[in-house]
């Protein structure tokens, strides 16, 4: 029997929807995807802490906005804003980003302007 | 400070940022920087920062800047950076893009009339809160821009513009990650 344990959470409302369209897709579920994607993370953090490599600790601190880009660059030795997405896309952690309700604030400053 | 009621959308400058350049070309979809009408300006530390090292997306940059013949912003910061590298100084360069770009902002502002600027930067950037924004400018993220695109029916997915780059950006990184290793 496989030792499971629930717990509450709360995600993105559009994230979620996505997720269920491809659980739906793949005739999973989107406890099943979550598993999968939390075990890579969790296997792909402690991997390379076991080796002694420390960059995907500063891609994960950079993902969860605990460390700014010009700092996890510093750390990963790397001087490109294009480098730092390449490797966010390759470790398959989202890059940083604001709320919903921030961004929806931007484009009601965009709005106020003329358009063609 | 709000855009005159009579300001055409040509007056209105669109200032990229690196980071919303890498993402729109990884995505293809540098043109949609044209989609509101307004002129778009390169800063010229930025265009360099983008183009400097060959990349996956530094050719198609370039290019794009040229056959589109989008304005350049010169600043003192890459003038500065010019002159120290030629004299075999190696300036940092991490930040030097941001610093010409609150330049430009800082001169957009005390221009005569004072110009509207949309300052288009990468979540992460926007969160940082280092620039000090003059009234006639805005600071928006690239996500915002897209899903103002979606809204005004320009695009049909934000989403999909971004799921695009991400996807281009995990297929063009395999051979890099991860660094040091």
């Amino acid at each position: 029997m496989a030792n499971t344990v629930n717990f509450t959470g709360s995600v993105d409302r559009d994230l979620l929807k996505r997720a269920k369209v491809i659980a739906a897709k793949t005739d999973s579920s989107i406890n099943a995807l979550f598993n999968a994607e939390l075990r890579y993370l969790v296997e792909t953090f402690e991997a390379a802490e076991n080796g002694g490599n420390q960059n995907f600790r500063a891609l994960l601190d950079f993902s969860l906005g605990r460390k700014d880009a010009l700092e996890t660059m510093r750390v990963l030795g790397i001087d490109s804003d294009e480098d730092i997405f390449l490797l966010m896309a390759q470790a398959r952690l989202p890059m940083p980003r604001l709320s919903d309700a921030e961004t929806r604030e931007m484009v009601e400053q965009l709005n106020t302007l003329p358009t063609a | 400070m709000t855009p005159q009621a009579n300001s055409s959308p040509a007056d209105i400058a669109l200032l990229p940022d690196a980071g919303p350049l890498i993402t729109l070309a990884y995505a293809d979809a540098l043109d949609l920087l044209f989609k509101p009408g307004w002129t778009v300006i390169l800063v010229d530390m930025v265009l360099h920062e983008v183009t400097r090292q060959k990349t996956p997306t530094s050719k198609k940059l370039a290019k794009w800047a040229t056959t589109k013949r989008v304005q350049v912003m010169p600043t003192r910061t890459f003038t500065r950076f010019k002159e120290l590298s030629a004299a075999g100084s190696t300036p940092a360069k991490n930040n030097l893009g941001e610093l010409a770009i609150q330049e430009a902002m800082n001169e957009m502002a005390i221009a005569s009339p004072p110009r509207s600027g949309v300052f288009l930067f990468e979540d992460h950037k926007i969160a940082r809160a280092s620039f000090l924004l003059p009234d006639n400018s805005r600071k928006v993220s690239t996500r915002a821009y897209l899903w103002f695109l979606q809204d005004k029916g320009w695009i049909e997915s934000a989403t999909e513009v971004e799921r695009k780059a991400i996807a281009a950006g995990r297929q063009f990184s395999q051979v890099r990650f991860p660094p040091g290793a």
